[in-house]
């Protein structure tokens, strides 16, 4: 090691919380923390956990309704394909936060001048490319293995549905997240949320099914509008019929966004007061 | 604009915690109680107590991760509570441990994450992240995982990590924890070199030998509070005009060391438990005009090596310790020497 | 003869250590008795959505369903979690290096798995008679226990097998998630396999839970003792031991030769 070595100053000084900086954490910054932090990126655990399961989840999904319910199969194809993002939304953006504290780095990242914003927004979007990338996988097989055909006219309204939901079901993931900053076991929270969405959101049942207690929870939850609206554009619904729904499952992802970050705010306000966060 | 890089006036902090199952008792745990100094500009500056004594606590207020209960601190003139942001830009933190690392990336991507993280510009990032991987001796390391990282790489890896934006203050907690002679030495030359450079360090340790060798002053923290302030010199100066005599003893009774206390010219007497033996540490003005004396005290005890020598830090931090701890009543040396 | 006592006690304390340490660990609520309620509801809510195709014994044919799905979840994951747990803690190689015979430690924690998703079977039942208005009435109610135990059996046994390549593959729990949803399919728990593809059918045969659920079926809702069934899952199970016993054999000893084996 070079004892005594002069470390050159730098030409320019380090300019945290510039627009350019924050732009740069949340895409640079974005995937590094993508990479670091959630447990599924290699090939070995990626490939069976979101190409495996999802295939066998909604094979499984499509024989039993069809054979419970005698709805056609398409109906449980098309909610699979679209639930399975939760996979990367939901373990994805829990991992993303909690894991922070199974490295000890938040401190180290707290203590830094970083805008929050920046920060975990950008976590956000490798897990919304994660979630895209399943479900159009999900509805590849649908099509091979079920049969499922989609309306090629409105396939553009589908894919804004799909992305709108994904985003949606990552923002309820980021909430999971923030909420395993503080609580304990942040991955049980994250199976509970992935298979009330099976239950829920007309993903297996349709919502006229369910009982109105259930269909009121639905209507808060993400999913609902989305896959609603996935399933209008399935059959050739446009823009016009279909855009409310997707304007709602927006509204309803940003809800969720809004929510997640004020937990990060209020857990990290509150460990600068009590020391809550094992910050050691 | 003030003198001091780093300021602390009265800090206290406390933590509300619980006892008890069946009856919840709200306790008040009081881990920092009025800590005050002040640490120049270039300054190498240490901050030496035995675990719990409050030196995390009080670093965790400084680089603004924790509020303090009262009092205020300021770093590089901004005050650590109000202008959060300002002090952040311009502070290092350096802490040991295998933990605090992105295990599962290269080193190049922790330093690139936060290198975006303290916002350095994007054209000096490559250079910069070079010179400082050549500094900590990582060169050629830094694609691997830092899974397969040892202890010295991890705390060399920190310490580039902490130096990235240039700050002007860098605190080290507990740097060379779990380190092996060799890294630690090599860490105790690169953080003479940060200083060197201009930069002001804080450091916090409980190796006494470490403060003595490096720190330019030392505060002694215990129980919250701070019981010496001074450079190394000064706090020897505490025991300067005694003597150690060193007894060592196989299984010595509490009877017998109370025995040599109560004898009129000793001032004190530590016990250090070695695995089959103990080894009393006898503070005295006369030391070895009195070993006889001493021995005779000690009765039918098996002795073993009995040495006489000069105290060094490390009695005068073991003195200081003893004398201080217990809780509030006791003697609180807040012996600040002005300097 | 005193072997053969000292192996059966040495599976009988892991079966009830593992049980035990899975009472105590909240993931296993999660698998055992939340998820297959929440499966339960959707097997509920889509069959009582088919209208007349619904029978007098559909609800408890899904609740039996689902619990059986409960029964093999708790299993795989009770397996790839304990060897994984082992793994991390460092004490595989401990486990392995033992004198006891590790594949009596392997059989009695897949036991204490299957066992454990008696839970599921038990929470599925309560759950459809509590809110679903399920009627409990079995054909054969004093055969519906004994299949019940031959079900668990048969599949703490598979489980076992499952375990020996567990114990190759670092990542076991990606490969529990993967093996969930084809077992539930292939081996007709909850849909049939009259229902499914008949290509399927033959790979059913072979897997011990397709002749465990035949069993728990026909005790509770056909006309005949499902004997067959019974003895078919026994003679499986019996199968698998053995072919465990032996493959694990072969993994470890290329393992201790070859230091290949992911340990740690």
């Amino acid at each position: 090691m070079t004892a005594a070595a002069a470390l050159p100053a730098l030409a320019r000084p380090a300019a945290p919380g510039t627009l350019r900086a924050n732009l740069r954490l949340f895409w640079l910054g974005g995937i590094i923390s993508y990479r670091a932090l959630f447990n599924w990126a290699r090939p070995s655990i990626y490939i069976p956990t979101l190409i495996g399961a999802p295939t066998f989840q909604i094979l499984f999904f499509a024989a039993l309704g069809t054979y419970a319910s005698g709805r056609d199969a398409s109906f449980f194809a098309i909610g699979n394909s679209v639930q399975v993002c939760a996979m990367s939304g939901i373990y994805g953006m829990t991992m993303a936060i909690a894991n922070e504290r199974w490295f000890g780095t938040l401190h180290a990242l707290l203590a830094t001048p970083a805008s929050r914003w920046a920060i975990f927004g950008g976590r956000f979007l490798p897990f919304i490319a994660n979630g895209l990338l399943v479900s159009v996988y999900g509805f590849t097989i649908s099509w091979l293995f079920l049969g499922v055909r989609l309306e090629p006219s409105t396939l553009g309204v589908l894919a804004l549905a799909l992305l709108v939901t994904v985003f949606s079901c990552s923002a309820i993931g980021a909430v999971q997240g923030g909420l395993s900053m503080r609580l304990r076991d942040g991955l049980f929270g994250a199976n509970m949320l992935v298979f009330l969405f099976l239950l829920f959101c007309g993903v297996n049942i349709p919502l006229e099914v369910l009982p109105g207690w259930m269909q009121a929870v639905s209507n808060v939850l993400p999913f609902t509008h989305g896959l609603q609206a996935v399933r209008g554009a399935a059959v050739g619904a446009g823009l016009d019929e279909v855009g409310g729904l997707i304007l709602i499952e927006l509204g309803i992802g940003l809800a969720y966004a809004v929510l997640a970050f004020g937990l990060f705010s209020y857990f990290e306000r509150s460990s600068r007061q009590h020391a809550t966060l094992d910050v050691r | 604009m003030s003198a001091f890089a780093i300021e602390a006036d009265d800090l206290v902090r406390t933590y509300r915690t619980h006892t008890g199952v069946i009856r919840r008792r709200r306790l008040n745990v009081e881990a920092v109680r009025g800590v005050s100094f002040g640490v120049r500009p270039g300054e190498l500056f240490g901050l030496l107590g035995p675990n719990g004594a409050g030196k995390t606590t009080t670093i965790k207020m400084l680089i603004t991760l924790l509020l303090p209960t009262s009092g205020t601190a300021r770093v590089m003139g901004h005050d650590v509570v109000k202008e959060t942001t300002e002090v952040r830009k311009r502070i290092g933190y350096v802490f040991g441990g295998d933990r605090g690392l992105y295990d599962r990336v290269s080193a190049m991507d922790n330093l690139r994450y936060f290198a975006e993280l303290y916002g350095v510009d994007p054209g000096e990032q490559k250079t910069r992240i070079a010179a400082l991987l050549e500094l900590v001796g990582l060169t050629g390391r830094e694609q691997e995982k830092v899974e397969g990282y040892s202890r010295g790489m991890r705390q060399r890896l920190h310490i580039a990590r902490g130096l990235l934006h240039d700050p002007e203050v860098v605190f080290l907690d507990e740097p060379s924890i779990g380190l092996d002679p060799v890294g630690a030495r090599e860490l105790r030359a690169t953080i003479k070199s940060l200083v060197e450079a201009g930069k002001t360090v804080l450091l916090t340790t409980h190796y006494m030998f470490e403060a003595d060798a490096l720190c330019d002053r030392i505060a002694v923290i215990n129980d919250g509070r701070i019981v010496a302030l001074g450079t190394g010199a000064d706090l020897k100066q505490e025991v300067a005009t005694r003597t150690i005599v060193e007894i060592e003893t196989f299984g010595v009774s509490p009877e017998a060391v109370e025995s040599l206390r109560a004898d009129p010219d000793v001032i004190a007497v530590n016990m250090e438990e070695r695995d089959q033996s103990q080894i009393l540490l006898v503070q005295s003005e006369h030391g070895t005009l009195i070993t006889q004396r001493l021995l005779g005290r000690l009765g039918e005890t098996r002795i073993g090596k009995v040495v006489g020598r000069e105290p060094t830090l490390e009695d005068a931090y073991v003195h200081l310790i003893a004398t201080t701890s217990g809780g509030d009543g006791a003697a609180a040396r807040a012996a600040a020497v002005s300097a | 003869m005193a072997g053969l006592r000292r192996n059966a006690r040495l599976i009988w304390r892991v079966w009830v250590f593992t049980m035990r340490s899975f009472l105590a660990s909240e993931f296993f609520i999660l698998t055992a008795i939340l998820q297959p309620i929440i499966f339960a509801s959707i097997a509920f809510f889509l069959f009582q959505a088919g209208g007349e195709r619904a029978g007098e014994h559909t609800l408890l044919f899904a609740a039996l369903g689902t619990g059986m799905m409960g029964v093999w979840s708790t299993t795989l994951f009770g397996c790839g979690g304990a060897i994984q747990w082992h793994r991390w803690e460092g004490t595989l190689e401990l486990l392995i290096a033992a004198p006891s015979r590790y594949d009596m430690v392997l059989l009695g924690q897949t036991l204490g798995a299957s066992t454990f998703g008696f839970y599921s079977i038990g929470a599925t039942i309560a759950w459809g008679m509590l809110l679903f208005g399920m009627p409990l009435n079995a054909a054969f109610p004093l055969l519906l226990p004994v299949a019940l135990a031959v079900a668990i059996l048969s599949l703490g046994c598979l489980g076992m097998l499952l375990a020996t390549s567990f114990v190759l593959y670092r990542h076991a729990n990606a490969l529990s998630n993967l093996l969930e949803y084809p077992v539930w399919i292939v081996t007709g728990m909850i849909v049939p396999l009259a229902a499914l593809p008949g290509w399927l059918g033959p790979i059913s045969w072979v897997l011990a839970p397709t002749w465990a659920m035949e069993a728990i079926r026909g005790s509770a809702i056909a006309t005949t003792p499902p004997l067959l069934a019974m003895l078919l899952c026994l003679l499986l199970a019996a199968i698998y031991y053995l072919l465990a016993r032996w493959v694990l054999r072969f993994v470890l000893d290329k393992a201790r030769r070859d230091a290949t084996l992911a340990l740690a």
